[in-house]
């Protein structure tokens, strides 16, 4: 099928419905492709399950079962694609993934909706803030996380065809789109903004709230760039030594505990590689989030654009 | 029982007990391993492997059309190496490389404790409880969907299915059909601390799967034709338009064969040593030999 005839993605796609959008434009014509829900709905996949009801599955509340029985269709050489509410099909069945794909490599994939904060109604047990942690600890495992819906889509196209089991994970609001046309999504790390005095590095929802700490420092008369990192795991060390070359001063922003996430895995490449580069992790401390709304969280937990502004200056 | 029957499950039972001795020994030989939740299978896997139930092709562990054996109980590893290096999927030299990670040249040889999926003819690594049956579930739905023949066998333990994700797999499997997947519970009725029904009651065990959607059938898991007539029975019921799963329920002891070290508490996972382990050969040794005066089942 050509690129062309593909479900179209718009402003108002939502980046769950562009991933199962690509994977039904791609399952029509790949029998090998299985769409595995555990009660969780979208729109798109009702159309997913009315005309390919062949390769469509809900297991039920059941996300273990959910994660072993799409093992076993890996197995068996299908391309099986796992769906729910993030936290509980990462955090709730770590051990599954630590087995199926850390110790036997099966490539199944697991498309969590909910990154971060996105379930800014739901409170602590919605949110997704250590999903990054126990995903990097999977040998094996590609951890996504795009941040835009029309990369949603490609990653997801990247994971079908990819050898390796994965995770993607996706946000729930509506992000609006920072991809180029034909834009490539192979190196896991993309330069969205250049700067000269510091860099912001992100992840997901928090490249949007980077680039508003960007405009926020230009009034500053400080020039800031912005590295999306769309691919946590495995971490693209050379294209993002590269692109940090010029910056003396970093901040890394994510709705993800601090503990083992993106800004753990940054400062692990600077140490590694001596990079003798100032750090600033923003994250969530060392407890749950009893908040609600997204802004009022990330106000509180100083993931807001000014905070990210606030931290850039800090290090400077 | 036709002509011909007969023979039949004495060669499997008498296969049984040559699978608890090569065990055994190399249990001993490696001082570890789950010596007596090998032996309440023996039967069990004799009756899958050399029974010609399980379709396998030693020369070809990956051929596409054999049937999936999943070993849910993956602490059962040390028979089941055995049965494949009997049934010729590797050099039976190689059951001396189990428990050691490496071979004589210091390769790996992923001959585990647990059960290692690098093994020839293993499919799956286990060890870590709850995970097969769901395994087995997706491998029969797959088969389904692709219109193939193949079937998938899983074998549990009984107090594996304390672990609730067996019962979220046993929904689905009841629910959607899955006429080509059966499990075999060995039922040897011990957890490590005790007796199961002590610790926290699982039965009745056939109606809970009942009240799940699959047939079920209760035997004596080391009478071989027993294990025989469900599963033809089982075949029969597919055969007149009953579809669903079904399991076979398969009464055993816990350390069969080896009188010292039959339902015996705090022994799981080891290996006899010393005394014990000459003792332990010389009872399977004699209870392997009853069973061919007697000409078939003790």
């Amino acid at each position: 099928m050509g690129r062309e005839n593909y479900t179209p993605i718009t402003e108002k796609t939502q980046m769950r419905d562009a991933s199962i959008n690509r994977l039904f434009d791609l399952a029509k014509e790949d029998k090998r492709i299985m769409f595995v829900t555990a009660d969780m709905g979208a729109p798109a996949m009702d159309r997913f399950k009315e005309q390919l009801p062949g390769q469509f599955r809900d297991v039920g509340i059941a996300e273990q079962a959910t994660a072993s029985i799409a093992a076993g269709m890996a197995h068996s050489g299908k391309i099986p694609f796992i769906y729910a509410i993030a936290p509980f099909l990462i955090s709730r069945i770590a051990e599954h993934h630590k087995v199926n794909a850390g110790i036997q490599g099966l490539p199944y994939h697991s498309l969590g909706v909910g990154a971060g904060f996105s379930y800014e109604d739901s409170g602590p047990t919605h949110y997704n803030t250590e999903d990054f942690a126990i995903m990097r600890a999977v040998p094996n495992m590609v951890i996504y996380s795009p941040s835009d819906s029309i990369m949603a889509a490609e990653l997801t196209e990247q994971a079908c065809y990819g050898d390796r089991p994965s995770y993607l994970r996706l946000e729930r609001s509506l992000l609006p789109s920072l991809t180029l046309k034909d834009e490539k999504f192979e190196d896991g790390v993309r330069v969205i903004a250049e700067g000269s005095d510091a860099c912001i590095v992100a992840t997901g929802i928090m490249v949007h709230n980077a680039l508003e700490a960007r405009s926020i420092l230009r009034n500053e008369g400080i020039n800031a760039g912005v590295i999306d990192v769309y691919r946590i795991k495995p971490l693209n060390e050379f294209a993002l030594i590269r692109a940090l070359t010029r910056y003396k001063s970093i901040v890394s922003a994510e709705e993800h505990l601090l503990t083992g996430g993106l800004g753990s895995a940054l400062s692990e490449v600077i140490t590694d590689n001596n990079l003798g580069k100032r750090l600033k992790r923003l994250g969530i401390d060392d407890k749950h989030v009893y908040l609600y709304g997204r802004d009022n969280i990330q106000k509180n937990v100083g993931l807001d654009s000014e905070s990210i502004a606030n931290a850039a200056m800090e290090i400077l | 029982m036709t002509i011909g029957d007969k023979e039949l499950f004495f060669d499997v039972e008498k296969k049984a007990n040559e699978l608890r001795i090569g065990t055994l020994e190399m249990c001993i030989k490696a001082g570890t391993g789950h010596v007596t939740s090998s032996m309440s299978c023996a039967e069990i896997l004799a009756f899958l492997y050399h029974g010609g139930i399980v379709k396998h092709d030693p020369k070809e562990p990956k051929w596409d059309e054999r049937d999936r054996f999943v070993l849910s109980k993956g602490q059962a590893s040390p028979i089941l190496y055995v049965a494949l290096a009997d049934r010729g999927f590797f050099p039976k030299e190689w059951l001396g490389y189990f428990a050691k990670g490496v071979d004589g040249t210091g390769k790996d040889a992923p001959f585990g404790v647990h059960l290692q999926c690098d093994v020839p003819g293993v499919e799956f690594t286990t060890g870590s409880l709850g995970h097969g049956l769901g395994y087995g579930v997706g491998i029969a739905d797959a088969a389904l969907s692709d219109g193939k023949s193949h079937k998938a066998f899983v074998l549990l333990g009984d107090a594996e299915l304390y672990e609730g994700s067996n019962w979220e797999a046993a929904i689905y499997a009841g629910s959607n059909n899955l006429s080509n997947l059966i499990a075999i519970v060995d039922r040897n009725g011990m957890g490590v601390n005790g007796k199961t029904e002590m610790i926290n009651r699982i039965e009745p065990l056939d109606d809970k799967f009942r009240s799940f959607g699959w047939r079920t059938y209760r035997v004596n898991g080391h009478d071989v034709s027993a294990l025989y007539k469900s599963y033809r029975n089982n075949e029969k019921a597919i055969e007149q338009g009953f579809t669903g799963p079904a399991v076979i329920i398969a009464d055993t002891i816990k350390g069969r064969g080896i009188a010292s070290m039959t339902d015996k508490l705090h022994i799981h996972g080891l290996a006899p040593k010393g005394e014990e382990a000459v003792l332990a050969v010389k009872e399977l040794e004699e209870f392997s030999r009853k069973h061919i005066e007697n000409g078939g089942y003790v």
